[in-house]
């Protein structure tokens, strides 16, 4: 009996919905094209053929379009298990300019044994709700490189906007930009490390003035360090509280979400440097430090020139967005010559002590000399613990990330000794050195201690001040924008210098090298604005 | 693989300490504690926050281990003794709700930041089994471990406490007939219970790399479950063999590149397997008694 | 007051009136965001109600809900981002998938009961959180996967109401179920198996029958979830939500439908509410304690509720709100009421 109204119940509500929905989402299908356009661009993150096999894809998915592969694949060994899980492009063309300007980009790079080769589309990271694909984009340039890296991918150009300037969060007086940051969540960093001094930098300003008059308040949402939650405080801040601009501090999951939902709604956002894959293609973002691909080729001169060892293992947290770097490193090190991979694994975000013991063990085994490590402070403190309890001392590095931060050399002493990290920002002991101001302000403004957590707002504060200076009292979205990607080289001497262009939209080009001592329990900033070795 | 097993039987030894408490609990009362890793949480906290206060390392853990049977005489009192008569799952919810409470209040007070707090002993390497270094404090959990088992597997089987605190479990009417008072055996196996816990996480939080609101009911608490299901809910021995067989199946489960290459997560997959196998083939575990089931007797419904 | 009287009538009216506009009428006040948060309360009811089939119904205590709210909520966003499934084919998906994950977990429960039930629960739960949804090409991995509303619903106005409608629909479904054979089937069951399979009931097919229904809600509400938030990510489904699924079942009351409505909605709202309110000044008052943030107010205030139900007032919500709904519907106060220790009220 009752079986009976379940079932109709079901077929009401089906029909209801049905009725209701119809077609497919409007949404999906952009979204679809939007990321077949992403993959197009997103793939050549690093110049392996895996790049030039995922560009292949929407050729294997029946695009009807001049296949922007062809010139590649005939350099590249074909068969890629690429596409498994990628989703089926709803048939869009590809620009017809895209493959006249990519063929020539792709240097002719050896092939690397990638160990995750198939995992480029398979483990796509969420796509951009709504975004709207430009037609007839021009063709990509490539983007200009200073350091001899991997090829970056030919970000698409900026698109002309049109309309009435649009001036949301700019008044006479202030600017209103949104930051967020973890404050709860699992995330590894002290408690109110991020809410106590993420608008230091403004109120430092304010008392000079401000910018062309205007002081910059801050909105400060916590992401609660999970994309979801973060997507919910970028809403809050655009839709409620009506900001100019967003920032996002720590958090590469959140800053992906949050970066792509901010395109989709138009609103310009900014943030540390962290992984590519996900992020290339959006308009509106820009990284003011280098991503992690991108200093995968300063790393791999680091570990031959400096440390001088030669059996390399690369560990990288298993997320999806993260693959690309994994293949970035391992090119850039094959590459440099004289260096043998003896291991490269991935390990879980929330990875359990027993794995993390088990890595450690198997690490030690491999006979490592040197280990790459991009991973969040906690397994990567974890691992470190466990090789030293096994009487294993490798030299740690890894590109920009929290890992720089002191409560890491706090926790992880004396595990983490000579440990060497790349970093967008400098450490306590060489700031006064390059910006006096910021131990001053924060003296003044919020406690006795400085931290370095503050350093890593600071320099991203003063790096969009440079952008904001160099727009002029004329502010709106569009002219911001329009500053921002003139070329002009933004100096803040706290992180390094950046510039975007039209297509360009990861524009730094050096970092600072932290080196862990021990003997301090701290970080020593021992390179400042380095791209070789 | 001959490392894997080393690190089994170490990783296994701290969930047997939390077994044991479990083990303890069951066989008093029936009811699955819930709060069990939380009492070990606390005490981690109690401990870190003297530690870093100045408070020489000693008696810090005692701290610790006073504020785990502070939390544990809350608990009986407030929840357990109310409920004494109610169905078991109805404690066992209770329970969960006390260490969901306990994690709040920890998020609350203590922030959900990582801390660290240094082992007991320090000798990294006092010997090396298989070419896999053991510290001083990992034996120090195997040595505490063993001996706990061995001193509660005593004290029910020959001390007169321990009859009482049994009869309790399996008739209460009768156990307070005898003039034995109820209340104060249940205080006494709280207190215990949670003084193990408290001992558990003190032991085993150095070793963890960190710890945080929560961490051993996060890490340690089902697979402790699982060991304690799996030497038999009444068997303190069996805790301590089934903390061995849980943490030797996580650690070969990680170590070997099949599973843990194309399987996220393996070691829970492997350990709600072991549950389910167990509770299918031989629910009354490994050291249980040989016809089956033989749990205390429900009480009113 | 005689249930007949004229202002019998337009208290009653003003009653509903009142209720239905602060449903139907006050989200569209709000603005967008708030809105969000009222439909994840109307969600949260959903996953309450299913929670109560299983725990108030069938006696089965699932200490790993979250693994079925977070398995239709994976399964409903991979077949919309993914597979480019329309909202109602992935619904439909994942309708069968919840259905079949909880089924064999019923299985499980046939064999395995009480106690060590709740431990293979939490360990499913455990499992699913660390293993199946770490599976990246399936969830996304720590970035999570999209999840679009359908076009048709795309404000979070109309997703609201959508929400609304199905949880009117569960709330139906759950209605018969009970008032049927096969809701007295279970309950009898829940009170005494021996009883209740004296008279012919079959244990096993109604319990599979609790599960199923369960399963199937849990992942109807899952899929809301995942689609209201337009991304959903693996760290969401933790042991803790579990729990507090737990407690909003358990504080709202087992059994009552109303009162478990109301405690799901409350515990949704918690933080909303403490904010809102302005609650956590009233905390931050107090000088000794640390500033108590709106979003742990749910974990801390839930589990204090949680111990005060089951010791003091095991009805929860539903025995305070029943009154009013006996008044509702004019039936007259019973006499003599047996009190059971479990919560249970026997009208005499």
């Amino acid at each position: 009996m009752s079986r009976k109204y379940r079932r109709s119940a079901a077929l009401v509500m089906t029909l209801l919905l049905a009725g209701a929905c119809g077609q497919k989402p409007s949404t999906i299908r952009d979204s679809a094209a939007a990321r077949a356009k992403e993959f197009q661009y997103e793939a050549p993150a690093e110049p392996s053929d895996e790049g030039h096999a995922g560009v292949a894809t929407p050729a294997d998915a029946g695009v009807a379009a001049p296949e922007p592969a062809a010139p590649d694949s005939a350099a590249a060994p074909p068969a890629q298990p690429i596409g498994d899980g990628n989703a089926p492009v709803l048939g869009l063309p590809a620009p017809a300019s895209t493959p006249a300007a990519s063929g020539p980009l792709r240097p002719t790079r050896s092939r690397q044994a990638a160990a995750t080769a198939s995992d480029t589309s398979s483990s796509e990271p969420p796509s951009a709700p709504a975004a709207t694909p430009a037609s007839g984009r021009p063709a990509p340039s490539e983007r200009e490189q200073a350091t001899s890296g991997p090829v970056p991918p030919p970000s698409p150009p900026r698109e002309a906007i049109e309309g009435p300037p649009d001036r949301t969060g700019v008044s006479d007086t202030t600017i209103r930009i949104g930051i967020h940051a973890p404050v709860t969540g699992a995330a590894p960093f002290p408690q109110h490390a991020f809410e106590q001094s993420n608008d230091l930098y403004w109120k430092f300003l304010a008392e000079k003035g401000g910018v062309h008059g205007r002081k910059v308040e801050v909105v400060f949402r916590d992401d609660k360090y999970n994309p979801s939650s973060a997507v919910q405080a970028c809403r809050e801040m655009v839709e409620e509280q009506k900001v100019f601009a967003i920032i996002g501090f720590a958090g590469a999951d959140q800053i992906t979400a949050c970066a792509r939902y901010a395109d989709s709604v138009n609103v310009p956002y900014f943030s540390g440097g962290v992984n590519e894959e996900g992020l290339a293609g959006l308009n509106r973002y820009f990284a003011i430090s280098q991503t992690y691909d991108q200093q995968s080729a300063t790393l791999a001169k680091l570990m031959k020139n400096r440390i001088g060892k030669t059996k390399v293992a690369i560990v990288v947290i298993a997320s999806p967005s993260l693959n690309n770097t994994v293949k970035s490193i391992t090119s850039e090190v094959l590459r440099a010559g004289g260096l043998q991979i003896v291991r490269s694994s991935r390990i879980g975000k929330y990875a359990s002590d027993a794995e993390l013991l088990s890595e450690a063990q198997q690490l030690r085994n491999s006979g490592a000399d040197v280990v790459y490590i991009l991973a969040a402070p906690i397994p990567f403190i974890k691992l470190a613990t466990n090789a030293q309890a096994q009487g294993y001392h490798p030299t740690w590095v890894g590109p920009g990330t929290t890992n720089g931060l002191a409560v890491v050399a706090e926790a992880g002493c004396p595990s983490v000794e000579g440990a060497k990290f790349l970093s967008p920002f400098p450490q306590l002991d060489v700031i006064d050195a390059l910006d006096p101001d910021y131990k001053a302000s924060f003296r003044r403004w919020v406690g006795p201690n400085p931290d370095d957590v503050g350093i890593l707002m600071w320099g991203l504060n003063k790096s969009i001040h440079q952008m904001l200076e160099a727009t002029g009292r004329d502010l709106s979205r569009q002219s911001f924008l329009k500053a921002v990607t003139s070329g002009r080289v933004f100096h803040s001497n706290v992180y390094p210098d950046v510039s975007y262009d039209s297509t360009i939209r990861f524009g730094a080009k050096t970092a600072h090298l932290l080196e862990a001592d021990c003997t301090t329990r701290s970080w020593k900033t021992t390179g400042r604005f380095v791209a070789d070795f | 693989m001959r490392q894997a097993l080393v690190i089994g039987v170490v990783a296994g030894s701290g969930y047997g300490l939390i077994a044991l408490g479990l083990v303890l609990v069951y066989k008093s009362s029936g009811i699955f504690n819930f709060a069990q890793g939380e009492f070990g949480t606390v005490a981690v906290f109690a401990l870190w926050g003297a530690h870093s206060a100045g408070v020489p390392y000693g008696v810090a853990m005692l701290l610790g281990l006073g504020a785990a049977l502070a939390s544990g005489l809350v608990t009986e009192r407030f929840v357990v003794r109310p409920l004494f008569a109610a169905p078991r799952v109805t404690l066992l919810v209770a329970t969960a709700g006390v260490s969901l409470f306990a994690i709040g209040a920890e998020l609350w007070l203590g922030h959900s930041q990582l801390r660290f707090v240094a082992p007991a002993l320090g000798r990294l390497d006092r010997m090396s089994v298989f070419g896999f270094h053991v510290s001083d404090q990992r034996l120090l959990v195997i040595a505490t471990l063993v001996a706990l088992a061995v001193a509660g597997a005593a004290f029910f089987a020959r001390t007169n406490l321990g009859l009482a605190v049994l009869g309790l479990s399996q008739n209460p009417l009768a156990t307070e007939l005898m003039g034995i008072s109820a209340e104060r055996l249940s205080r006494f196996t709280w207190g215990t219970a949670a003084v193990l816990g408290g001992l558990g996480g003190i032991l085993s939080a150095p070793l963890a790399g960190g710890f945080g609101p929560g961490f051993v009911t996060l890490s340690s608490l089902i697979p402790a479950f699982t060991a304690a299901v799996l030497g038999g809910m009444n068997s303190l021995p069996g805790a301590l063999v089934g903390g061995i067989v849980v943490g030797v199946a996580e650690s070969v489960t990680v170590s070997s590149p099949l599973f843990s290459e194309h399987v996220p997560g393996a070691p829970s997959v492997v350990v709600f397997a072991l549950l389910v196998a167990v509770l299918t083939f031989r629910p009354q575990g490994l050291l249980g008694p040989r016809s089956g089931l033989a749990a205390p007797a429900e009480r009113a419904r | 007051m005689n249930g007949h009287s004229t202002v019998g009538w337009i208290a009653r009216g003003t009653a509903v009136g009142g209720i239905a506009a602060l449903v139907l009428v006050f989200p569209l006040t709000r603005s967008g965001i708030e809105v969000n948060i009222f439909t994840e309360a109307v969600i949260y009811a959903i996953i309450g109600l299913s929670l109560n089939v299983l725990l108030g119904y069938a006696g089965q205590i699932s200490l790993g809900h979250q693994a079925f709210v977070g398995i239709g909520a994976f399964t409903s966003a991979y077949m919309t981002s993914v597979h480019e499934q329309n909202f109602v084919a992935a619904l439909g998906v994942t309708m069968v998938v919840g259905a079949v994950q909880a089924l064999l977990l019923g299985v499980v429960s046939l064999r395995i009961t009480g106690l060590y039930f709740a431990l293979v629960t939490l360990a499913y739960g455990r499992m699913a959180e660390n293993s199946l949804f770490n599976i990246t090409s399936f969830t996304g991995g720590s970035t999570g996967q999209a999840a679009p509303k359908p076009a048709a619903f795309a404000s979070d106005y109309r997703y609201y109401y959508l929400c609304l409608a199905v949880l009117a629909i569960v709330l139906f479904i759950d209605w018969r179920l009970t008032s049927t054979k096969t809701g007295r089937a279970l309950l009898a069951i829940r009170q005494d198996p021996r009883v209740a399979a004296s008279f012919g009931a079959s244990l096993k097919r109604y319990t599979l029958i609790a599960f199923v229904t369960s399963g199937v809600f849990a992942s109807v509400a899952g899929a809301l979830l995942a689609h209201n938030t337009t991304s959903v990510v693996s760290s969401q489904f933790d042991f803790r939500l579990a729990l507090v699924f737990v407690i909003m079942t358990v504080v709202g009351g087992l059994r009552s439908r109303a009162g478990v409505v109301v405690g799901s909605v409350f515990f949704a709202l918690t933080d909303y509410l403490f904010d809102r309110l302005h609650l956590s000044v009233a905390i931050n008052a107090i000088p000794v304690l640390p500033d108590l943030s709106p979003d742990l107010a749910p974990l801390v205030v839930g589990p204090l509720l949680l111990i005060f139900t089951l010791t003091r007032h095991p009805g929860g919500f539903g025995e305070m709100l029943r009154p009013f709904g006996r008044w509702l519907r004019r039936e007259p106060s019973p006499h003599t009421e047996i009190d059971l220790r479990d919560g249970e009220r026997v009208h005499a």
